[in-house]
């Protein structure tokens, strides 16, 4: 009955094999085009994620050359100047959704990213988006005492649509902590020899700050100490994130003088920015600002009500090694808008303009054209985001280059260590830390 | 130095034989070419093995195109390249074979980027037919889990 099955199954696959090779090719059914791996890589760097994903079922050779670190961070590599696209997290009444609006926007809409949570949308909150990453908060728990238990982070890639949830954090919070507040953020790292995403917890509470970092590479939680920070944490996600490392205001008495601190993803850190003082530009007590990445710059975008520019704060390097925030830019008018806000500065230079009455439209500079965008709702953050095959799991071998002889030796040690023996096929498959440990 | 380059010309001959006089501007976009020259290995004649004499014309043709249009606009450059490596599958595979043994990278880029544009949006059933051969297709399909495996929509 098997065999027989079997046989159906292969020739009604060899009929189906003649057909699509007669409608899809002319000449060339016995033509066998082997190209070098060099070509091939080079020709999948070109192609993007959906294609990739695609076309790991076609061999194995394939899948495997797909799944390999190095040619994702190639691949990456080639894509992140040319299509770069802004996501960002809307909220409605009764839900948060998560928007992708591709550059060069100026033909397409916004796209609705479905993530794996659709009935937790009302809690979900953006972190960051990294290489195609996206740490996202689920807040599983809507009482407004217990907003900070409950919490669940996730790391995404919604073009492999891989995810995985993060362990939770060591310190935990007691339930019965007032003037307490919660910070995230999400950063990233890459040198020569490793390359790492982290998420920052920041949990202040009592004029007491303790800050905890994940790594994704060991998979835990670790305190970082020696901290005398007063960050000002009005929403979960930092303030911006640019070249990979998250950045967090500081709490100051004036209205008008800020600071900024960055964290220092590498050495698990943060550097302080020189404070920014603008009360002598601006009249007046009401003024919007924001920071964000403006080309891989971390820039303030300062707006008065009622003005129809806006003005663009950058840190400027003097000699001598100091630094100073200085005016860089007036951009404007934004015409026919009462009242606006910018959302985020996209690669290509349009920036993405919330008007007050819910109007949300791409704004040109360099020729004053608005673009409208249609989605309704109130938007929130607003990151830069590029398809990638980056996996959430990050594994031994990407960071440490091992083998799979090194790869037996790390089982070996563990086995001595334990003293427990791990049969071969397990041991196979044990290639992270999280599997290690169970 | 570049002037008294391009009044030097060299002779390529193709697998099968025939001769191209080629100014050496030209000729050194190969880097394999690029490289006998300066090391001065190579005489008048330089062979070109495992490319025949049409897929040598088309390489030739488009080295040269690149040279004259240096200042010329960079979109121009563009569509002419789009409609070169706009051939048959078998051109296209002989054209890269070619483009890799000699090391035109301008050509490679090319050539890579047009496959890519060619199979961006094929089903794994055409990657396998076009891409990979027949023979191999038939070894692969004739595992029937793996058929039913790849004959879900993965989109």
């Amino acid at each position: 009955m098997y065999s027989h099955s079997w046989k159906e199954a292969t020739m009604a696959n060899q009929e189906r094999n003649t057909e699509a090779t007669d409608d899809a090719m002319s000449s060339s059914s016995d033509y066998n085009l082997s190209l070098p791996m060099d070509i091939i890589v080079d020709i999948f760097n070109r192609l993007p994620v959906k294609s990739l994903v695609r076309f790991r079922c076609v061999c194995k050779t394939f899948r495997h050359l797909i799944s390999n670190p190095t040619f994702i961070a190639s691949h990456l590599l080639h894509h992140r100047t040319p299509t770069t696209a802004t996501i960002f997290t809307f909220k409605r009444r009764t839900t948060t959704s998560l928007s992708l609006l591709r550059s060069p926007s100026s033909s397409q809409n916004p796209v609705n990213l479905v993530h794996p949570w659709s009935n937790h949308t009302r809690n979900l909150q953006l972190i960051g988006s990294i290489n195609g990453l996206l740490c996202l908060c689920l807040r599983l728990s809507n009482h407004p005492l217990h907003f900070h238990r409950r919490i669940i982070l996730l790391l995404w890639n919604p073009a492999t649509k891989l995810f995985k949830s993060l362990p939770s954090p060591t310190f935990q919070i007691p339930p019965t902590f007032f003037h307490l507040s919660l910070g995230f953020g999400f950063g990233f790292h890459s040198t020569t020899s490793s390359s790492d995403y982290k998420v920052v917890r920041i949990v202040s509470f009592n004029l007491r700050i303790r800050v905890e970092v994940y790594s994704a590479i060991s998979n835990c939680w670790r305190e970082i100490r020696g901290m005398d920070l007063h960050f000002y944490l009005h929403k979960l996600s930092c303030e911006a994130i640019v070249n990979g490392a998250p950045y967090w205001l500081l709490a100051t008495p004036s209205n008008h003088c800020f600071r900024f601190t960055w964290f220092d993803v590498q050495n698990e850190a943060f550097v302080m920015l020189p404070g920014l003082d603008f009360s002598g530009f601006y009249i007046g007590t009401l003024v919007h600002w924001k920071l964000m990445d403006w080309k891989d710059n971390a820039a303030v975008v300062v707006l008065c009500p009622g003005n129809p520019f806006f003005d663009v704060w950058m840190i400027e390097d003097r000699c001598g090694g100091e630094s100073n925030w200085c005016k860089k830019f007036v951009i404007g008018p934004v015409l026919g808008v009462e009242q606006f806000w910018v959302l985020q500065c996209t690669k290509n230079g349009e920036i993405l303009v919330a008007e007050a009455g819910g109007r949300i439209f791409l704004y040109n500079p360099r020729n004053g054209d608005t673009k409208d965008i249609p989605i309704h709702g109130v938007p929130f953050e607003a990151f830069h985001y590029v398809e990638s095959l980056v996996t959430p799991d990050v594994h031994f071998h990407k960071d440490l280059e091992l083998n799979s002889l090194d790869n037996m030796q790390i089982v070996m040690a563990q086995e001595e260590e334990f003293k427990l023996e791990i049969p071969d096929k397990e041991a196979d498959k044990i290639d992270s830390c999280f599997l290690a440990i169970e | 130095m570049s002037s008294s380059l391009e009044k030097n010309m060299l002779i390529l001959r193709s697998s099968d034989g025939e001769e191209f006089i080629v100014p050496e501007v030209v000729a050194v976009m190969s880097k394999a070419i690029k490289n006998m020259v300066e090391d001065e290995c190579a005489s008048n004649t330089i062979p070109v093995p495992n490319v025949d004499a049409n897929i040598l014309a088309m390489v030739i043709e488009f080295c040269k195109k690149h040279d004259e249009s240096e200042a010329e606009a960079a979109s121009d450059l563009k569509t002419f390249d789009s409609e070169f490596v706009n051939r048959g599958q078998e051109a296209l595979y002989d054209l890269i074979t070619a483009a890799n043994f000699r090391d035109v990278k301008e050509l490679l880029d090319a050539l890579c980027q047009n496959v890519a544009e060619m199979i961006k949006g094929k089903s794994v059933h055409h990657i396998r037919i076009q891409f990979l051969g027949y023979q191999l297709f038939e070894i692969l399909t004739s595992n029937f889990i793996w058929n039913i495996w790849c004959d879900r929509d993965f989109d």
